[in-house]
């Protein structure tokens, strides 16, 4: 049987092992949490038991060893039957019985026993921290040595005197209480306090009314009046209450400031005043629990007394009140206050301006990138626009000219153009002499005049190299800065040789068909013509044939023949003007500018047909304003277009009875333009023909060309002009044209 | 007035009308020179002899109008008009108005003086002729009006018996009154009578108008 019993052994041996493991685990429970039970006198809601159970778990809830915590309200206040506290004590022994706390925190205002039979009944050898809230005496002696703990009292007379230096001026205090024992222990307190000041104020208790009367009754204080309110546990009803409920409401609608004795009743609207400190009091009793679950003997920690008071407003009921913050005592603590937009937006601030920091150090980065990113653009897009130009430039001459030193690049194209050679070293005043010397000067004005205004320019000219004349067009710019800050000025040129000879060749032609049109235009006048040169040919005729028959008679009458001759050179003056007049008109010529004076040149044109007007029966007049401007023109050409149109006038009223018969010329200022206008009272222009009335080729008479509009209409297109016609609202037409002025007014003041 | 034939000048060109007028005058002519066709109407009466020399075109009065004026005042001086141009139609107009010749100013003397000469021999022509006319038509101022019906029958180739029996006078008396006005006439017979009456233009419409 030997294997079964070694079996058996070590089945025992196990069981054992495990057993003392487990009892040892029991017993020594190294890393357990600490058991903190909190036992209140009061209830859960009251504001006091709230703050003291706050700041002691806040103090050993920061403590090394973990801690769980308990509390147990009796709510004495409400249930004060002695059977209630029983049932209490049984409550918690059965349910603390299996785990004991390892130490009481009891905050009390009444029912001492707590901190002193009760625990060592309950749980002996467990040690008690407890906060009193009394004005009694309390029983400390009788608690043993495992209890250690403060006692909260109050300053009535300190509270007091804190009113009326704060308000001096108060007559009344009007005194609240109640009747529960604490109540009327702080009645009692205050009555005694009062004797310091029976004379200088008058004291109302107000401990009768209950406190749904009360109410109603602070609303209605006069002034000078301040109501010191002590503590309403229960009222004359028997009802029971929290100080700090009825506090509140009777703050809210008093008619004057509302002082109390503890802070837990700072908050609902009361001033505040010199109020014991119950936060103060369950941070020290956190700490006192804190040493003794360290280890520390609670008979090695004195019980202390607290009954100075501090200082403590809401800083809302200061401000409803007006009672300044410097008249507060320099230690006082005022809450309340509400935090400046800086305390409390504090971090979302920072936060704002940091990220606001950050965006304007980036734009004013992006930005600098930017304007660097522009300025190299802008240089690469001229180096590009210039190689452009220079690749597709093949025809095209190019400069550049820095204005400051003078410089002049110019490349293949221009040089050869100009007849320069491939390396010269060039200046501005080199390429402005190969200019023709005609061209030269307009050239120079209009470069200058563009340099100063900065503005672009345009220009024509003829250039002469190597005998060679060619016509060159070229447009030159602003550009930009030179490295040196100077301007410089660039531009391009190209040769228009043949197409300016194919302008002139036009010119030309328009210059033949203009003389071909006057030619046969003095055909018209032709009677004109020879009456105006047979009337001094005859008389000269005459006048010698006299002056024959004079010297045949003896003696010869010489004076006779000296008035004679004295006649013939006058016939022959007068026979000259008249070809002169005639001969500017019939010349073929080229078209030459001058500045015009366009009722000089409607006189002229009316004196040439004046006698032809008078053969006609038609009455020719002249409407000139006094002060018109000048125009640039050919003269004559312009004498052809006024001859054109006043034949045609006249043409038109040829079958017409006499009060018709007239033709009125009016020349006048229209804006920025002279005009000129042709009419007459003939039948006018039929609708139809309106639109055809320039048309080469187009006439309505019988005998006509239809060139004449033709050419004049041209002649006034290349004068910058307009020419048109209009039928009169009173019958007839009228052909109106207009030039530009030349610039230059000139006021006729002779009239 | 005197009976030298004048030549009256009228131009409104001033210059060409002294140069005209001196050379007239040079020639031998009497003249008088106007600068317009009002201003020698003014002046003119029919008895002046002579002839007219007019420029065609004037300001005012034309010499065409003047023409017509002359022609309504039933005074037919010759009118020669000198012209600084000539177009066809106003020439063939003028010579149709009875104008005595067309020139331009520029004609040769030659020209001018055949068309004077020619226009004052017309005109001393034309009045001789109604000088003579006059004369004529004087004679039969004389004439009774009984005188000038049996005339007037006599001229149609009627017999004395004829004429009585017309008249209801008497044969005889009829040829009293016939030797009266043929001796009055100056006529021998019938045939210079009728020839009489004939160049005395009185003959209309075959009818003795005296």
């Amino acid at each position: 049987m030997k294997p079964t019993l070694r079996y058996v052994t070590l089945v025992a041996l196990c069981i054992i092992v495990c057993l003392v493991a487990v009892s040892s685990a029991n017993a020594a429970e190294p890393d357990r949490p600490k058991r903190v039970l909190m036992l209140f006198s009061g209830n859960k809601f009251a504001p006091g038991s709230a703050l003291v159970e706050k700041t002691v778990e806040d103090v050993l809830l920061k403590g090394a060893p973990a801690v769980e915590l308990y509390a147990e309200y009796l709510d004495a206040n409400r249930f004060p039957e002695e059977s209630h506290y029983q049932l209490f004590r049984e409550y918690l022994q059965a349910k603390y019985a299996q785990n004991p706390p390892d130490v009481i925190v009891a905050f009390l205002i009444v029912k001492f026993e707590l901190a002193g039979r009760l625990p060592t009944e309950l749980f002996p050898g467990i040690p008690v921290v407890f906060g009193a809230l009394t004005e009694e005496a309390v029983p400390a002696e009788g608690f043993g040595d495992q209890v250690t703990g403060v006692i909260q009292r109050g300053n009535f007379p300190g509270a007091l005197e804190l009113i009326m230096k704060l308000q001096p001026d108060t007559q009344r205090i009007v005194v609240i209480g109640g009747t529960a024992p604490l109540d009327r222990r702080y009645l009692g307190r205050t009555e005694e306090a009062a004797g310091s000041l029976s004379g200088r104020v008058q004291f109302d208790y107000w401990t009768t009314r209950p406190v749904t009367e009360l109410r109603q009754a602070v609303a209605s204080l006069p002034p000078r009046t301040v109501i010191f309110f002590t503590s309403v546990f229960r009222d004359v009803t028997g009802k029971t209450f929290l100080p700090a409920s009825v506090a509140a409401t009777l703050a809210a609608s008093s008619s004057v400031p509302v002082y109390v004795v503890v802070d837990s009743l700072i908050a609902g609207g009361t001033v505040g005043g010199l109020v014991a400190n119950l936060e103060a009091l369950g941070r020290r009793l956190g700490e006192l629990a804190q040493q003794v679950l360290d280890g520390t003997a609670p008979a090695a920690l004195p019980i202390e007394v607290r009954k100075e008071g501090v200082p403590m407003f809401d800083w809302r009921a200061l401000k409803r009140w007006g009672i300044r913050e410097n008249r507060l005592p320099p230690d006082s603590v005022v809450r309340f206050r509400p935090l400046s937009m800086w305390e409390q937006y504090r971090w979302y601030i920072t936060g704002a301006l940091v990220i606001i920091a950050v965006q304007a150090v980036l734009i004013v980065g992006l930005l600098l990138h930017r304007a660097r990113r522009r300025q190299a653009e802008a240089e690469l897009r001229e180096s590009q626009e210039f190689m452009e130009l220079s690749t597709s430039a093949g025809e095209l001459g190019l400069w550049v000219r820095d204005l400051e030193r003078g410089d002049l690049w110019a490349n293949q194209r221009l040089r050869s153009l100009f007849g320069f050679g491939q390396n010269d070293v060039l200046r501005f005043e080199d390429v402005l002499s190969r200019i023709h010397p005609d061209d030269r000067s307009q050239v120079v004005s209009l470069v200058e005049h563009a340099q100063e205004n900065g503005l672009p320019f345009e220009a024509d000219f003829r250039v002469l190299s190597n005998g060679t004349e060619r016509w060159i067009a070229a447009k030159g710019q602003s550009v930009g800065n030179a490295p040196n800050g100077a301007m410089r000025r660039m531009g391009a040129l190209t040769d228009i040789t043949s197409r300016k000879n194919a302008e002139l060749e036009a010119q030309r032609h328009r210059d033949q068909l203009a003389h071909v049109s006057r030619v046969s235009m003095m055909g018209q006048l032709a009677s004109t013509l020879a009456h105006e040169l047979n009337q001094p040919l005859g008389a000269i005729l005459r006048n010698a044939e006299a002056a024959e028959l004079f010297l045949q008679a003896s003696p010869p009458d010489l004076q006779e023949v000296r008035a004679i001759l004295a006649d013939i050179r006058k016939d022959d003056q007068r026979a000259g003007e008249v070809i002169d007049r005639m001969r500017g008109l019939l010349k073929r010529r080229e078209s030459q500018w001058s500045e015009l004076d366009l009722n000089a040149l409607a006189e002229e044109v009316a004196d040439l047909l004046r006698f032809d007007a008078d053969a006609r029966r038609v009455k020719l007049t002249l409407k000139l304003s006094r002060s018109v401007s000048r125009v640039r023109g050919d003269r004559v050409q312009l004498q052809q277009v006024l001859l054109n149109l006043i034949l045609n006038a006249m043409d038109a009223i040829n079958g017409c009875e006499a009060e018709k018969r007239a033709v009125a010329v009016c020349v006048r200022s229209a804006s920025a333009d002279v005009e000129v206008a042709v009419s007459d009272m003939g039948q006018g222009i039929l609708a139809d023909n309106l639109k055809h009335l320039f048309e080469p080729f187009f006439t309505t008479k019988p005998s006509g060309m239809g060139l004449g509009l033709a050419i004049s209409h041209t002649i006034i297109k290349v004068h910058g002009g307009r020419l048109w016609a209009e039928n009169n609202p009173d019958g007839g037409a009228t052909f109106r044209f207009t030039l530009p002025m030349s610039g230059e007014r000139r006021e006729n003041t002779n009239g | 007035m005197s009976e030298k034939s004048t030549i009256f000048i009228v131009d409104d060109d001033r210059s060409f009308l002294t140069a005209v007028t001196r050379w007239f005058r040079a020639s031998g002519y009497p003249v008088q020179s106007f600068t317009s066709a009002s201003e020698f109407l003014e002046h003119y009466s029919s008895d002046m002899p002579g002839c007219l020399i007019a420029d065609l075109r004037m300001a005012g009065l034309s010499g065409l109008d003047l023409q017509d004026a002359l022609i309504e005042a039933d005074s037919p001086m010759p009118v020669i008009f000198l012209t600084g141009h000539g177009d066809i139609p106003t020439s063939v107009r003028a010579m149709r108005h009875g104008a005595e010749d067309f020139l331009t100013k520029r004609a040769s003397k030659e020209e001018l003086l055949d068309a004077v000469k020619r226009a004052l021999a017309r005109d001393a022509q034309a009045r001789e002729q109604r000088a003579r006319l006059r004369g004529l038509r004087a004679r039969f101022d004389d004439l009774t009006p009984r005188e000038r019906e049996v005339l007037a029958h006599v001229l149609q180739g009627k017999l004395n018996k004829q004429i009585a029996y017309d008249l209801g006078i008497n044969e005889r008396t009829v040829k009293l009154h016939r030797t009266s006005f043929m001796s009055k006439l100056r006529v021998q017979s019938v045939a210079e009578l009728t020839r009489l009456v004939q160049e005395a233009d009185l003959l209309q419409n075959g009818q003795l108008e005296l």
